[in-house]
């Protein structure tokens, strides 16, 4: 018996998790990044982390275009939920609206931090202290909007800055100093090839052939791990007391993959850390190599492949660049596939 | 089965003198007439239980003074044995009838000399009955000489059946010898009440080695009659069961009442209870787990068995600290002969050994190493290991016994396993990298005694000491979780078993287990998901983070006592049982670890009684009806007690389990059994569904549970027989209810189907062949009934439907087993092949979702999966 072909017909099935073995089907892995109805790919918060009261200025990205009605989730969400938020919010309970269109301005509530935060929910003399929101990895907050899209659901969440609790006085006193509040990223460098040429585009508009493999990398900046102070960017380890040119006035973050400082609660200390960056890749068509991806290595850049339709078209695309402290910005470059000229160019 | 205790009395009245009344003085001095008194009835004395007789007979002599009727009007005695026999004896007497004296026809008063002799009960008996096999064709042996001690030899007759009925328990050595030459000698222990059925398959012996003995390939266990409803199979019926690989333990898989569990999981069912409700025994000693990882293997090896029993639900006194099943793994002795075995196919290699290591003492060890995962990495990718990767495990055990005289024996043993498994999944986004692993080690050490007496006393002792680590995590991206458990557990159980009387029997013991617990906990709340989450394969983990690291110790020392009760002349026994169940549980952190607040205990304690009773009426010889029924509590699992994840004051959950049934046996080989279950579960944790929960109040303690269905297993033994097989079919609607007031849903692992049919057939010239065929109702899952797009983890989330309100389909399975052994001289040579899925049916195991939750499609079990392998025996 062949036993490395009776090995090898086995190998088509494996331990789908920890706990089942058995066959995964092919299913697409990546259809979000094809946008074939009007959807929010994307929301931006200025600044991109508030305070309880305070107002924010809040962007959608709705593609390929439409309006955003919004809504600001009331109710917490429970233990038994796995999803992010109140699944009532999704069913339309428990909603405040806060306006309408892609870009509205509203303040944000004064118990937000009681409600989504590390201050658990007040409770009526005598009973125990109600049990707060745990962090995410970065220790941040989230308020819970929803974004209704034409009938389509979305869910952002408004990271809020709520201090640290339960920890000392000391270690309260550090973090209230030295945490930067976040500062959304920006794309530093944008550049596309097909086959290895580079290609030109300008006011986002670009042009290729039909089933051309365009090669994109996004890049942004590269932060400091250490402060110097009068580089005019704020970051770790710089504060308004020891430089104020860079941090006094506002905030003045690097738009990179920031240094910020971490409460772990595992080990019960503050802790250096540096953001993740990662890009949502979407198009009307095609199909992109990876839905998303970020940086893997030292390079402050990410690259991906779109596969352009086989047909002549008029098609867009958006790069969402976040950082996982809630930051977010985007670039949307029109692509005209099946221009002859720009094929003959790209022949030569 | 066991025989009710005779306890009997033999009276012998001995007329010494017969002192004539004075209505004869003065009469003629001619001879006269004289009748002696004659004894017409008959009380049997009765003694206290337990009464212990200093040497076999006891005489008390006794005068007894008769009136003319013939009764006793009073009775003395004149030569004590002591107490309680005089008393007893004085009572009995003074009860007695006798026709009266007569002188010359006329009744008188006299005075007469009695002895009363109390004769020592015989212990209570056992039997032993099996069947002869030629080993090399598997037909029966008949007129082979069985002989048990010194009796008598019997011959087989033409099935090879034999039988010793009203054998005296204890260690007998059995010797077998049959025309063609072949011999055994093996010592068997009879249990007192006890019928033990063995199997034993001959091969001639070599012409050049005289000194060979064969093999014992097949050892049925005595049936025990303390638990209602069980299913017990033994070790060689067992291996040759398809779908198995060999592996005797894997037949609870099999058997009715077990649900089928997820493709890999090595999880086991029972009446809809969660896997971890059910407890594993082997012998005294608990186990974490029955199978290794992927449920490929059993962590005992199969030589090492010498049975597996299932009880599903109301069991006896002796066992408790779980609202599930029972699992109770009865271990082979090691041997005076040598006996080995080396295995091994496309899953593992494994190695056994059993034989003498001086006088009085012998040994047996085992051990057993995957190499499935080595063999992949021949043939698989590099690419293709990032998804995915085979469990990988090994075990190993040894046991020293040593016989410290014909009646007791002290054995040491010592066991370990471990598994891991792991699986990672690439991607350029460092935010969708994936990995899943778990591992399991753990180690157990126990000494065992028993002291079987001559008047049926069997006295158990096996304290037992173990570790268990248990770590699970997965992750993606950042979002990881971490559950490890390190715990060190102590073990004893002591029980003395003993006849009380003709009609009863108690047992009588205590069951003790302390663990030590350190729980390390990190990740999200609501992972890994509980039973009754809406649980979404797939589904990337809330990203709300916390820790926890903590400490539990739990101590329980329950005593039990139960009594074996026979009436109506042993048709109708009754087991009322009683255990109390003591809990003590101690955990460091009463609130979460607080970098500002020093950590504050919290203690737990709990005293619950647990009546129990198993009743068996047995109306004819081949009907017997049976009812059970019992309550139960369970400890929650120790990372419950998380002041972060759980609630540190969690108390115990309680159930009850209730059955009734029957089982006929229309032929000898033929049984059928019916069961009608019921369970009833309180005091359940489960998620604090309020958008407001307490802090250390996680869980809440307000769950309910309740099953009920029916099980029937149609089963036929291979007692001397080529065919054996069951078919095995449950019935079962299984429930939650998650807090007070809410509605029942169906448990996650809810199966209304279940059936499952066993064949084995003996083709002669060696060769075996099985096949398994198992339909099963698909498990619940919560539907997903839209998504929607979360924009700052850029990920889409499912919107569930009522939880568990659909199934995933049917599965039916197919699996075969073929088997030849060839005789080579003093050892012999199996070479089997067990595939699974013969009929490459993809059956759903899951259901998984595209990454917007638009298309849905089955993760199948695994395709046809061939096994092939050898094993040699000696």
């Amino acid at each position: 018996m062949d036993v490395l072909r009776l090995l090898r017909l086995v190998v088509r099935c494996a331990p789908a998790s920890a706990t089942l073995l058995g066959c995964v089907p092919e299913l697409d892995e990546a259809p979000q990044g094809i946008v074939r109805e009007t959807r929010v790919l994307a929301v931006s918060a200025s600044p991109a982390e508030v305070s309880p009261g305070e107002t924010v200025r809040l962007q959608a990205l709705v593609a390929p275009e439409g309006a955003v009605d919004w809504s600001y989730c009331s109710a917490r969400r429970s233990l038994t939920e796995q999803g992010p938020v109140d699944e009532g919010c999704v069913r339309g309970r428990d909603l405040e609206p806060w306006g309408s269109g892609n870009s509205i301005v509203a303040t944000v509530p004064s118990d937000v931090c009681s409600k989504f935060g590390p201050i658990g929910p007040p409770t009526s003399n005598g009973e125990a202290a109600g049990r707060p929101v745990d962090p995410d990895p970065t220790g941040g907050y989230y308020a819970p909007l929803l974004l209704d899209t034409e009938g389509e659901l979305s869910l952002f969440g408004l990271r809020i800055r709520c201090g640290l609790v339960g920890v000392t006085q000391a270690q309260a006193a550090t973090f209230n100093l030295g945490y930067l509040t976040n500062e959304s990223p920006r794309i530093h460098s944008l550049s596309l090839r097909v086959a290895g040429r580079e290609l030109p585009f300008d006011e986002d508009l670009i042009e290729i052939e039909p089933s051309a493999l365009v090669e994109i990398r996004v890049g942004w900046a590269q932060c400091p791990a250490e402060g110097s102070c009068g580089d005019d960017v704020c970051t770790f380890g710089e504060d308004a007391v020891g430089c104020p040119a860079d941090c006094s006035g506002g905030a003045r973050g690097c738009t990179g993959a920031e240094a910020y400082l971490h409460y772990d609660v595992a080990t019960q200390s503050l802790e250096q850390r540096v953001e993740r960056l990662r890009v949502a890749w979407y198009a009307t068509a095609g199909r992109f190599e990876h839905a998303t991806s970020g940086a893997l290595g030292e390079d402050p850049a990410t690259t991906n492949s779109w596969h352009a339709p086989s047909v002549p078209t008029k098609e867009t695309l958006w790069i969402v660049l976040q950082d996982d402290r809630g930051g977010a910005t985007w670039r949307q470059l029109e692509v005209r596939v099946g221009s002859e000229w720009e094929a003959t160019k790209l022949r030569e | 089965m066991r025989k009710a205790l005779r306890a009997w009395l033999l009276a012998r009245a001995l007329l010494l003198a017969v002192l004539l009344a004075p209505t004869l003085r003065g009469q003629p001095a001619a001879t006269p007439s004289v009748t002696a008194p004659r004894l017409e009835t008959f009380v049997e004395a009765k003694l206290p239980a337990g009464a212990s007789f200093p040497k076999a007979n006891i005489q008390v002599e006794l005068e007894l003074t008769l009136d003319t009727a013939g009764r006793v009007s009073r009775a003395t005695v004149t030569g004590s044995a002591g107490e309680p026999f005089d008393s007893a004896a004085v009572d009995a007497a003074q009860r007695f009838v006798f026709s009266p004296a007569e002188v010359d026809g006329h009744p008188v008063s006299v005075r007469i000399r009695y002895q009363y002799v109390f004769l020592r009960p015989s212990p209570v008996a056992g039997a032993l009955g099996g069947v002869v096999i030629d080993g090399a064709t598997g037909e029966p042996v008949a007129g082979a000489l069985v002989s048990l001690d010194d009796a008598e030899p019997v011959k087989t007759a033409d099935d090879g059946r034999f039988e010793f009925r009203e054998v005296e328990p204890g260690e007998r050595r059995l010797s077998i010898s049959t025309p063609s030459g072949a011999r055994l000698d093996t010592l068997e222990n009879i249990v007192s009440g006890q019928r033990l059925d063995v199997r034993y398959r001959l091969e001639d012996e070599p012409p050049d080695d005289e000194e060979q003995e064969d093999l014992v390939l097949e050892i049925r266990a005595p049936k025990l009659r303390r638990d209602a409803v069980s299913t017990k199979v033994d070790s060689g019926e067992a291996r040759r069961a398809a779908g198995t690989q060999g592996d005797v333990l894997k037949v609870i898989q099999n058997l009715p009442g077990v649900g089928k569990a997820a493709t890999g999981s090595g999880e086991v069912v029972v009446w809809g209870a969660a896997p971890g409700d059910t407890r594993v025994y082997v012998d005294a000693v608990r186990l974490p787990a029955l199978y290794h990882f992927g449920g490929l293997r059993s962590v005992l090896h199969s030589r090492l068995v010498r049975s597996v029993e299932l009880v599903p639900g109301a069991y006896g006194a002796p066992h408790g600290r779980g609202l599930g099943g029972l699992v109770r793994v009865e271990l082979e002795r090691p041997t005076s002969d040598w006996h080995g075995a080396v295995q091994a196919d496309v899953l593992d290699a494994s190695l056994a050994l059993t034989g003498p290591l001086a006088d009085d003492t012998t040994f047996q060890i085992a051990g057993r190493r995957s190499h499935l995962r080595a063999l992949m990495n021949q043939v698989v990718s590099a690419r293709n290991d990032e998804y995915f990767t085979i469990p990988s495990y090994h075990d190993g055990a040894l046991r020293v016994r040593h016989g410290l005289s014909a009646s007791e024996s002290l054995e040491f043993g010592g066991m370990l396993s471990s598994d891991s498994q792991s699986r990672s999944r690439g991607s350029v986004d460092p935010a969708r990298l994936r990995f899943d692993q778990k591992a399991l080690d753990f180690q157990r050490v126990d000494v065992r005694y028993v002291r079987t007496g001559s008047d049926g006393e069997l006295v158990t002792l096996q304290p037992w000491l173990g570790r268990d680590v248990a770590r699970r995590s997965a992750g993606q991206g950042d979002v990881q979780t971490l559950l490890e458990t390190r715990s060190w557990l102590l073990g004893f159980r002591g029980e003395i078993q003993r006849p009380l009387s003709a009609q009863a029997t108690a047992r009588v013991g205590v069951d003790l287990e302390a663990v030590q617990t350190r729980v390390t906990r990190s990740g999200s709340a609501v992972s890994p998901a509980r039973e009754g989450d809406p649980y979404v394969f797939g589904r990337a983990p809330a990203d709300q983070l916390n820790a926890d690291e903590f400490g539990v110790t739990s101590l329980s020392a329950a005593p039990y006592i139960e009594l074996e009760w026979s009436l109506a002349g042993g048709a109708l026994t009754l087991v009322p049982g009683l255990r109390l169940d003591p809990q003590i549980h101690s955990v460091e952190r009463r609130v979460p670890t607080d970098a500002a607040t020093p950590p504050v205990g919290a203690q737990q304690s709990d005293l619950d009684l647990q009546p129990r009773l198993a009743i068996e009426y047995r109306a004819s010889e081949r009907v017997t009806f049976k009812a059970a029924g019992g309550r139960y509590s369970q400890a929650p699992a120790p990372e419950d007690w998380s002041a972060v994840f759980g609630t540190p004051t969690l108390g115990m959950a309680y159930g009850t389990s209730w059955l009734a049934g029957w089982a006929v046996e229309p032929l000898d080989r033929v049984s059928a059994e019916t069961t009608l279950f019921l369970t009833r579960g309180r005091s359940l944790a489960s998620r604090d569904g309020s958008q407001s929960p307490l802090v250390s109040r996680a869980l809440i303690q307000s769950g309910t549970s309740r099953a009920h269905g029916l099980q029937l297993l149609l089963r036929v033994a291979p007692r001397g027989g080529k065919t054996s097989g069951w078919i095995a079919y449950t019935l079962l609607r299984s429930e939650r209810s998650d807090d007070a007031g809410r509605s029942y849903r169906a448990f996650d692992l809810d199966q209304t189907h279940v059936l499952t049919a066993i064949a084995n057939q003996d083709l002669g010239a060696g060769f075996d062949l099985g096949f398994r065929f198992r339909v099963a109702s698909g498990m619940p899952r919560t539907p997903v009934v839209g998504a929607y797009f979360d924009a700052r983890r850029q990920q889409y989330e499912p919107l569930l439907g009522a939880t568990n309100s659909t199934r995933l389909p049917a599965t039916y399975q197919l699996d075969a087993r073929l088997s030849k052994t060839f005789g080579l001289g003093w050892s012999q040579l199996e070479v089997y092949l067990d595939v699974q899925n013969v009929t490459n049916r993809r059956n759903p195991e899951e259901v998984v979702y595209s990454a917007d939750y638009a298309e849905h499609d089955y993760i199948t079990g695994l395709p046809i999966f061939p096994v092939l392998g050898a094993e040699w025996t000696f």
